[in-house]
């Protein structure tokens, strides 16, 4: 299961980036199209459109004082009796003052003398309807004061103010009077609020203390506040002197999204989908690569239970293991297709050194099966030291076999054979010759032969062929062995006798 | 003998000394009708609003504030009492002068309690804060010359400014006619200063003669001070 780990990690490592990564990408884009959301609903515009409805409501104070000075009569039934003030209606509560701020008529007295108020000196002692605050015994008051000259019998024309009043926790007390939640603080007294569920949402997504606190400071100071990706905090002040007045603080709470608590569940849930993608990228990467794993080892020890002769069944391998498969069944079939040529040129010598009762001479048929090389075999090579050497040049296309057929089937207990060896178009053997290995032998021979002449010893051709075979068996093996890309064969005398030294290159 | 006959004479030339100077009568006379508030006496706009429109066009305010006289050099004890108004959310006067050991008496109209702090100009930590009970009437007396400010915490635009002068002698002047005398004052110069408010706009210096009446008449018209000794007669009877 762990083995090969680096590149099993190598894997992993790319499959979660490409994984954490899609993830950003995904949120990027979800947070980015918010952001454009919020060009068109954004929190100032919300926040500029809860001060227009309160600025409505202050102008509804005055309209309401119009309204009232529109029906503002005094009369006198005689010439004795007192004067009198018609009957008023009115949708607020409201009052009349003289030129001195004293109560003449209404529904609501604040004071003995209205006189000091600045809405009401304003319309005194300037002639302007304005909106204003006051505060009379811990009662904030939205107030709309509007100047009046009206005759006054026996009096003639004389100034009066008209007062329309609305407690400020009454007048923005309405959820449906702003779009988005909103608290009012008088200087740093929490007044009221309105979208109260909204705030607890808040509240506990945010934290209680820490929007408190963020709170407090946009009471300070008109400012606005994120409080996460798409919901903000925005504080602004009705009209205060600093002269004195009321400060009246709104502090309101926007979002692009309506869920106040849901930028902290999407984060949440990129969080979660980002790790649970690299958890499955993790197994992902370890089930392919053990199975990978697995057919290889399979191959590796079906090819060390392989008999001389034995070929791989394709289909059995996956994973890019048939590939192996499939180059290793080619070698095969070569190493067969030369045993069977150096079987033919045997069998002849084989059959002429048979005894007259029939026998096969079992010295002649025993060289013929020596001369199998033996695939694991090195006794024919002496140990030599393992430092490079120059490599053989061979002269291309010297020993080349010019293939001129295609190379012949084989039976095969398998029928499923390799595309490469049950082929035989033309254009497959051309390949297959192009890239013949020349074979460098002719020489080495040469060499074995000179010194066997030279000590008087005959030669047969039988023997060449063995001692190519030999020569080709024991290159392959020690390759294999000593992980070298070529080995370099010199025939040395020792004794009188040819010796054979090997050396990886 | 000869010796007492000496000190006897010498502490009788020392009795008859005040007696052979002898302190002249200073009588002032102002004539005063009120003007229009000046746009500078008027205290600064409080900006509290969203909204404000011209609607009509009201008559001027006529002057709130009241003209003082004072005589510098003069120096004798005169108790001096001023009164402060609280109504509805104002205050009956803004500037406010005063002689040493002048009493303010500040009087609330309304039927809740109102706090007002006393502030001395450069005396950051001497702050002083009177309750003014529902209703009722709070007194404080300044003892000390100098500057001062009266803040109403509940109506914090109220604001009055006191001026403590180190005489102790000064004439408040009212609408219509106003005559003073002082019997005593002594042969010297002096000066005689008007205020509006705690605002000083006029000054005249003038000199007394032993045993010799001394006359200033004025005339406060649209907000500003002119001498009219040259047409009055010295017995004061006709002012203008």
């Amino acid at each position: 299961m762990f083995s090969n780990l680096g590149f099993k990690l190598k894997v992993f490592f790319l499959m979660a980036v490409v994984v954490a990564a899609l993830s950003f990408f995904d949120f990027s884009l979800f947070k980015s199209f918010l952001a454009k959301i919020d060009i068109r609903q954004g929190s100032k515009n919300s926040s500029v459109l809860a001060e227009e409805k309160v600025k409505n409501t202050t102008y509804s104070l005055i309209a309401n004082s119009f309204n009232i000075a529109k029906q503002l009569k005094f009369s006198k039934a005689s010439k004795n009796s007192p004067v009198k003030i018609n009957d008023i209606s009115s949708e607020l509560e409201y009052l009349v003052v003289d030129s001195t701020g004293k109560f003449v008529a209404g529904n609501l007295e604040l004071m003995s003398s209205h006189a000091g108020i600045p809405a009401v000196e304003r319309a005194l002692k300037e002639g302007m309807a304005s909106d204003g605050t006051i505060t009379v015994s811990d009662n904030i008051y939205l107030i709309g004061v509007v100047p009046l000259i009206t005759q006054v019998p026996d009096e003639g024309e004389k100034l009066f103010a008209v007062i329309s009043a609305k407690k400020l926790t009454l007048a923005f007390n309405a959820d449906e009077l702003f779009p988005m939640p909103v608290k009012i603080f008088s200087g740093n007294k929490f007044i009221s609020e309105t979208g109260s569920e909204s705030w607890i949402k808040i509240e506990k997504s945010y934290g209680t203390d820490k929007l408190k606190s963020d709170v407090e400071d946009l009471v300070k100071s008109e400012s606005s506040k994120v409080i996460n990706g798409w919901t903000y905090l925005h504080s602004f002040f009705m009209p205060v002197d600093m002269l004195g007045g009321e400060k009246i603080v709104f502090v309101t709470l926007t979002s692009t999204l309506p869920g106040w608590e849901d930028y902290q569940d999407l984060i949440f849930f990129v969080v979660i989908y980002t790790l649970a993608g690299i958890i499955i990228a993790f197994f992902f990467t370890f089930i392919v690569t053990h199975s990978i794993d697995v057919v290889f080892r399979n191959l590796a020890a079906d090819i060390s239970r392989m008999k001389v002769g034995e070929k791989l069944v394709l289909k059995k391998y996956s994973h890019g293991a048939d590939i192996a498969v499939s180059a290793l069944n080619i070698l095969i079939a070569k190493y067969i297709r030369h045993l069977e040529s150096r079987h033919d040129s045997i069998l002849p010598n084989a059959l002429g050194s048979q005894s007259n009762t029939g026998e096969l001479d079992t010295s002649k048929q025993g060289l013929a099966y020596d001369a199998v090389p033996d695939p694991f075999g090195t006794n024919d090579i002496e140990e030599t030291p393992k430092k490079p050497i120059k490599a053989l040049q061979p002269e291309k296309n010297q020993y080349a076999p010019a293939y001129k057929a295609p190379p012949p089937s084989f039976p095969d207990d398998d029928e499923e054979k390799t595309q490469i060896v049950t082929s035989s178009s033309p254009s497959n053997v051309e390949v297959s010759s192009q890239f013949e290995p020349v074979d460098p032998m002719e020489e080495l021979w040469k060499d074995y032969y000179k010194i066997k002449a030279k000590n008087g010893e005959s030669v047969s051709e039988n023997e060449k062929r063995s001692f190519i075979g030999k020569i080709k068996t024991n290159r392959a093996s020690i390759i294999a062995k000593y992980k070298c890309a070529d080995v370099q064969f010199n025939i040395e005398e020792k004794d009188g006798k040819p010796v054979i030294k090997a050396k990886p290159v | 003998m000869k010796k007492r006959l000496c000190a006897f004479f010498a502490l009788l030339a020392v009795m008859l000394i005040p007696m052979m100077v002898s302190a002249g009568m200073l009588k002032i006379m102002v004539g005063y009708k009120k003007g229009f508030e000046k746009s500078d006496h008027v205290r600064v706009d409080i900006k509290d609003w969203y909204w404000k429109m011209p609607v009509v066009q009201v008559p001027k305010s006529l002057e709130r504030e009241k003209y003082s006289v004072v005589i510098e050099g003069y120096e004798a004890i005169r108790k001096h009492t001023d009164t402060l108004e609280l109504t509805g959310a104002s205050v009956s006067r803004n500037s406010i002068l005063f002689p040493v050991d002048g009493l303010l008496r500040i009087e609330n109209k309304e039927n809740f309690p109102r706090i007002l702090s006393i502030l001395q100009e450069g005396e950051k930590n001497d702050k002083i804060e009177i309750t003014v009970p529902a209703k009722g009437t709070s007194e404080h007396v300044f003892m000390v010359p100098g500057d001062y400010t009266i803040v109403d915490t509940l109506f914090q635009w109220n604001t009055v400014y006191i001026k403590v002068l180190k005489s102790s002698y000064i004439f408040p002047i009212d609408e219509g006619p106003n005559r003073f005398e002082i019997p005593d004052i002594s042969p010297g110069s002096y000066t005689i200063r008007i205020y509006y408010g705690t605002r000083w706009i006029y000054q005249e210096d003038f000199v007394m003669v032993s045993n010799s009446p001394q006359s200033l008449v004025y005339k406060i018209d649209e907000s500003s001070v002119s001498s009219v000794n040259s047409i009055v007669n010295l017995g004061g009877e006709n002012i203008e």
